[in-house]
């Protein structure tokens, strides 16, 4: 039978296990890059987690060794004592994973404003444009974000593409609205080039398009139709592969409410990969210059050797859109083949 | 019986000579400290997920790091199931034979309240000799803690006079035993196993 001895007992037990367990969690957190078990979204320097997570481990075993009544008397029985911590340990994991999701950063518009994009006016075309400075004519990049991703994750490569002397076009998906259906999603580069186009300072004969994810997918399939495209550089895009369950790898960099919205969109993703069916027009992009940014644990095999495949860099993270080392990659290999 | 009677001697001598040694003890020796530690030492195992620095994007997110955190939440599943099966042998034990404690019999530094179950085997140290075999079954780093905690825990037992040496040994026996064995079982642990991996993961916890 359980009894608990006494109320303030139990309840004394069941903090030092909370806050005891989130110390735990913060520690990992801090030591795993799980933002999403972050109490602060995994926002600012990491030594932050530790010293909290040590401070709550401590504190809250000399509070209780302090404050709880006869611990050196018959106390909790062992199936009590299972329980408060079962219990403790789903109180702690709920309160991280909401503040984490609470204090989860979000890109905003006004993270493209501050990066000195403009609005696209344009009819049935949502997105940001970089220029560089000048008359022209310049070269000019079509990005398309991972489908169902805001542009705001391509701001920063998008600026420093610009500062690297492209006119750089960002398309916005979500400007639509929902997650786009196929074959609607086709229309989208063609409108994106065609807006590159209408642009005084852009050079028409030096136009490339660059996909994320399975905009690699949609960038491969729309370079195969139309040749007025010079380049094409797909990163980490899917290429017919099968949809995965990364679980808490998740969590790294995403609050919980961040990774059931990936996983949802993920599997639209997977399956609107096999509609695409990019690899199927690679014979039509060629002999143009292609390259594909891979990831490591992506193997690629069976493409043609006229394709140029690099491994994306090591320290990239899932956040691919925000590194700049890929838009170094991306930029220089466009000055060379564009 | 009369060895484990010298040998406690021998350890539960020591016990009131010394007041900060005293003071150590009888936090480690009571039902919270070093059983809590254990159990956040479950939970941060569950949670640590190393991964290599040649990892891809989430989408293709495999290899070494990955396998060996199912390793660990493997070991940290076998642990509870442990604890659990532990447990109900342990009151099998308890209704089958009964052996006083040592404070019933002698006279002793006792440091401790006077537990009226039976002495044998020890109920703390088939806990958390069962835990600790688990995880060094699944982590041979991590389980060497728990093994140098769970012993640590057995001698605080004898020390402030709740338990003969024998009492001990006989619960890490069982409990370590429990776990070697579970350990041992063959696919429909491994079933288990996976179907509680699977929900975990759904819920993006593993």
């Amino acid at each position: 039978m359980l009894n608990f001895v006494s109320p303030r007992l139990a309840l004394s037990y069941l903090l030092l296990c909370t806050f005891s367990c989130i110390g735990v969690l913060q520690l990992q957190a801090a030591r795993q890059r799980l933002d999403g078990l972050s109490l602060w979204g995994g926002q600012g320097a990491r030594w932050w987690g530790y010293i909290v997570g040590l401070s709550l481990i401590f504190g809250s075993f000399a509070a209780f060794y302090t404050l709880a009544p006869n611990l050196f008397v018959p106390g909790l029985a062992g199936s009590e004592l299972v329980i408060l911590f079962t219990a403790g340990f789903a109180l702690a994991l709920v309160i991280t994973l909401a503040a984490a999701s609470l204090a989860a950063p979000r890109p905003t518009e006004a993270a493209m404003e501050a990066n000195e994009g403009k609005a696209v006016a344009a009819p049935q075309l949502g997105g940001w444009v970089y220029a560089p400075q000048g008359s022209g004519p310049f070269p000019a990049l079509c990005l398309v974000p991972e489908i169902g991703s805001p542009a705001a994750d391509l701001g920063i490569v998008a600026a420093q593409l610009r500062d690297m002397g492209f006119v750089t076009l960002s398309i916005d998906w979500t400007a639509e609205g929902d997650f786009p259906r196929y074959p609607d999603v086709l229309a989208l580069v063609p409108s994106g080039v065609r807006y590159l186009l209408q642009r005084p300072e852009v050079d028409r004969r030096r136009i490339g398009v660059v996909g994320f994810g399975l905009g690699g997918d949609l960038t491969l399939r729309a370079v195969g139709a139309d040749e007025q495209i010079a380049v094409a550089v797909a990163v980490d895009p899917y290429l017919s592969s099968e949809p995965c369950d990364p679980g808490l790898d998740l969590l790294r960099q995403r609050s919980l409410w961040q990774a059931v919205r990936w996983k949802r969109k993920h599997k639209a993703q997977s399956s609107m990969a096999k509609q695409l069916n990019g690899l199927a027009f690679l014979s039509q992009i060629l002999p143009r210059p292609l390259l594909i940014l891979h990831s490591p644990q992506h193997s690629l095999s069976g493409l043609p050797n006229e394709v140029e495949t690099r491994s994306l860099p090591d320290d990239h993270r899932e956040g691919l859109p925000w590194r700049q080392n890929v838009a170094r990659v991306i930029g220089r290999w466009c000055e060379e083949h564009l | 019986m009369e060895g484990d009677w010298v040998l406690f001697q021998l350890i539960n001598g020591w016990a009131g000579r010394w007041p900060l040694l005293d003071g150590i003890m009888r936090p480690l020796v009571n039902d919270y400290m070093l059983t809590t530690a254990m159990s956040l030492g479950l939970v941060a195992l569950w949670f640590a997920c190393p991964v290599a620095p040649h990892t891809g994007t989430v989408r293709h997110r495999e290899g070494k790091g990955q396998a060996e955190r199912e390793r660990n939440q493997r070991a940290v599943l076998m642990a509870i199931l442990s604890l659990l099966a532990a447990n109900l042998l342990l009151k099998l034990c308890n209704i089958i034979y009964f052996r006083p404690r040592p404070f019933h019999a002698h006279p002793v530094n006792l440091l401790f309240y006077h537990p009226t179950d039976s002495s044998l085997p020890s109920n703390i140290a088939t806990m958390g000799f069962a835990l600790a075999v688990s995880v060094w079954i699944g982590n041979r780093k991590a389980g060497l803690g728990f093994i140098l905690a769970a012993l640590l825990l057995g001698f605080a037992r004898v020390f402030c006079g709740v338990h003969y040496p024998g009492d001990v040994l006989a619960g890490a026996l069982l409990g370590g035993g429990v776990a070697y064995a579970l350990s041992r079982q063959g696919r429909w642990l491994d079933l288990l196993l996976d179907f509680v991996l699977r929900v975990a993961r759904a819920m993006y916890l593993a």
